[in-house]
């Protein structure tokens, strides 16, 4: 099969979460060329991306990116090659493109595929998850004609780059000037500390923290934990924390080694982007409360009067720690 | 200033899978009786978005339009008792088995035949199959350009600015019309309807076109992508509730767990 996998890096850094596209192929298990069209990242690890092909498009880190740019560019470079399946991952850019693309090219598209059941001669079989995370479906397209695909985030490990670099060709971005917009101002909030998708630990608020202040706490804890501050939309909405902590279909989707959460319940919304975390702990004072079908611990309280507890023998057993030392 | 929000009804997002049914000979999950279907949470933010949009102009309208088969309309109502002038539908049992093609394909005739609109609203995605993708298909067959995920309009002058919500931060967008606008939970709560203006919804009729007067065939309309099942995952996963006679004790006992286990 003839692979195109799209990369999209929009702050100057390789993201390395795309390289679960290739795992993603390896699970096809047949025989493929692989081509990538990377926008923006560093050269010397986008020569490393383990395909066939690389094709880069740099950008200009001071310019914001316009997705209809990206469309554009791409729809061009597919009228020159031909491809047997298109594979996007989940990106603001992505997310835009990917949908657009397979309607203006007229070529079906299955957006968070999670797992692939089997591709035979007539047909591709692939699961996503549908209804926020509550249920699934399998899907079954044509595949003896071309298919546009989304893969779930962290739903597959992110491949090894290659030792050893690969020429890189490079194209131009291609500037759509009609049926387009002009972005004329972008304002990036980077919040303090530990980065939400590079976080082991993710100390997350909910509903039940009930307000600013309790996020104070929220924050403290993650601190002492070195962790980063995620929450639900509820609190969000509630504007108790930046939109940027937002974990959730619709926010931030992250898989650290601990996912801590004080007044979650757990909506099926919420749990689409938290639920490949290794170790969920919840708190909760609803023992029915759905985060706790899907936590290893579970803890039955308050959670502003549980955090404060933690948070107090943390600082206890850090103390101990010292006299010990 | 003619505006038109896409609605979709849908099975109650907050309602937990329990109380939720697969019918699969439609591949459809529905709501078990006495819990009822809602109108997608985002495109009910879409109507919220519209709304405050219409205020700036005089001589503004908003049409609602949604398809599906069988569709409650009390349900499908509600944007009318917030305020929205009038509503169009196309119902037909072929609806529920379609992709997003068909889907994209049928409100864009619909907008075609009832319009021409200066602005589409839809919500960013719906919460039954969350495929996020039909404005793009309007925007794709109607040759319209898309703003994803809007959380504020302003006028200015003969442009728009717009407040585009991304990952990190926020986008300011300048446009012209015609423009289809995406939005969900950044625009804020949609108000509520009024009494008079549930009173004014219940007395307006619902304009119902049918396939065959927007001149669409079902083979036109062949779904491409299909669903071969639906089901809840089995959850294997057993909690451990963590015991003490007090938040100290359970805190403690918490956290020498996951000492233990290296997590922390």
């Amino acid at each position: 099969m003839n692979i195109l996998s799209v990369i999209i890096n929009e702050n100057e850094t390789f993201n390395l979460s795309s390289l679960e596209i290739f795992s993603f192929i390896d699970e096809l298990k047949c025989e493929n060329k692989i081509t990538s069209i990377v926008f923006g990242g560093e050269k010397s690890v986008i020569a490393k991306i383990p395909c066939d092909e690389i094709v880069y498009v740099p950008l200009n880190s001071s310019v914001a990116l316009n997705p209809n740019d990206v469309l554009f560019s791409i729809d061009k470079f597919m009228d020159n090659n031909l491809f047997d399946l298109i594979i996007f991952q989940k990106d603001d850019i992505s997310n835009y493109v990917s949908p657009a693309l397979s309607f203006r090219k007229k070529i079906p598209y299955l957006p968070d595929v999670k797992k692939i059941i089997s591709k035979d001669n007539k047909s591709f079989k692939f699961v996503r998850p549908v209804h926020g995370e509550s249920a699934e479906g399998i899907y079954s397209v044509d595949s003896t004609s071309p298919l546009i695909i989304k893969i779930r985030k962290s739903s597959f490990e992110p491949k090894q780059l290659n030792e050893n670099e690969k020429p890189v060709n490079e194209i131009i971005l291609n500037k759509n000037l009609e049926k387009s917009f002009k972005i004329i101002e972008t304002k990036k909030i980077k919040p303090k500390g530990i980065q939400l998708d590079d976080a082991d630990v993710v100390i997350s608020g909910g509903r039940g923290v009930g307000s600013s202040e309790g996020f104070e706490k929220i924050k403290e804890l993650a601190n002492l934990l070195n962790g980063a501050v995620g929450a639900s939309r509820a609190a969000v909405e509630s504007e108790w924390i930046e939109t940027s902590q937002l974990v959730g279909l619709t926010g931030k989707w992250i898989n650290p080694a601990l996912y801590f959460t004080f007044g979650i319940s757990g909506a099926s919304q919420h749990l689409a982007g938290c639920i490949n975390s290794k170790n969920i702990v919840a708190v909760n004072t609803d023992p029915e409360a759905s985060i706790f079908n899907y936590s290893k611990y579970g803890i039955i309280a308050d959670c502003n009067e549980f955090i404060a507890e933690v948070i107090e023998e943390i600082k206890n057993m850090n103390k101990r720690v010292v006299q010990i030392v | 200033m003619k505006i038109c929000v896409c609605i979709k009804e849908v099975p109650d997002s907050d309602v937990p899978s329990n109380k939720l049914r697969i019918d699969q000979e439609n591949n459809k999950i529905i709501p078990i009786e006495n819990v009822s279907s809602i109108v997608n949470g985002f495109d009910l933010n879409a109507v919220e978005l519209a709304l405050r949009f219409s205020e700036n102009y005089d001589d503004a309208s908003i049409s609602i339009i949604s398809i599906g088969n069988d569709l409650t309309s009390d349900v499908i109502k509600k944007p009318l008792a917030m305020g929205a002038d009038d509503i169009i539908t196309c119902e037909d049992p072929i609806i529920d088995k379609l992709d997003i093609y068909g889907i994209s394909f049928i409100l864009s005739k619909i907008i075609e035949k009832t319009g021409p609109y200066d602005i589409i609203f839809c919500g960013r995605h719906a919460s039954d199959f969350d495929n996020a993708s039909t404005p793009f298909g309007i925007s794709e067959i109607l040759s319209i350009p898309l703003i994803n995920i809007v959380k504020n309009i302003t006028i200015k002058g003969k442009k728009l600015l717009i407040d585009r919500v991304i990952t990190d931060g926020f986008q300011t967008i300048e446009a012209d019309l015609p423009l289809i606008i995406t939005t969900g939970s950044q625009v804020g709560d949609p108000r509520y309807p009024t009494l008079r203006g549930i009173m004014d919804a219940s007395k307006k009729e619902i304009k119902k076109i049918t396939l065959n007067e927007l001149g669409i065939s079902e083979l036109s309309i062949a779904p491409k992508i299909q669903i071969e099942k639906l089901y809840f995952p089995e959850n294997e996963n057993k909690v451990e509730i963590i015991k003490g006679s007090n938040n100290k004790e359970k805190a403690i006992n918490l956290l020498s767990k996951l000492k233990e286990e290296g997590v922390i």
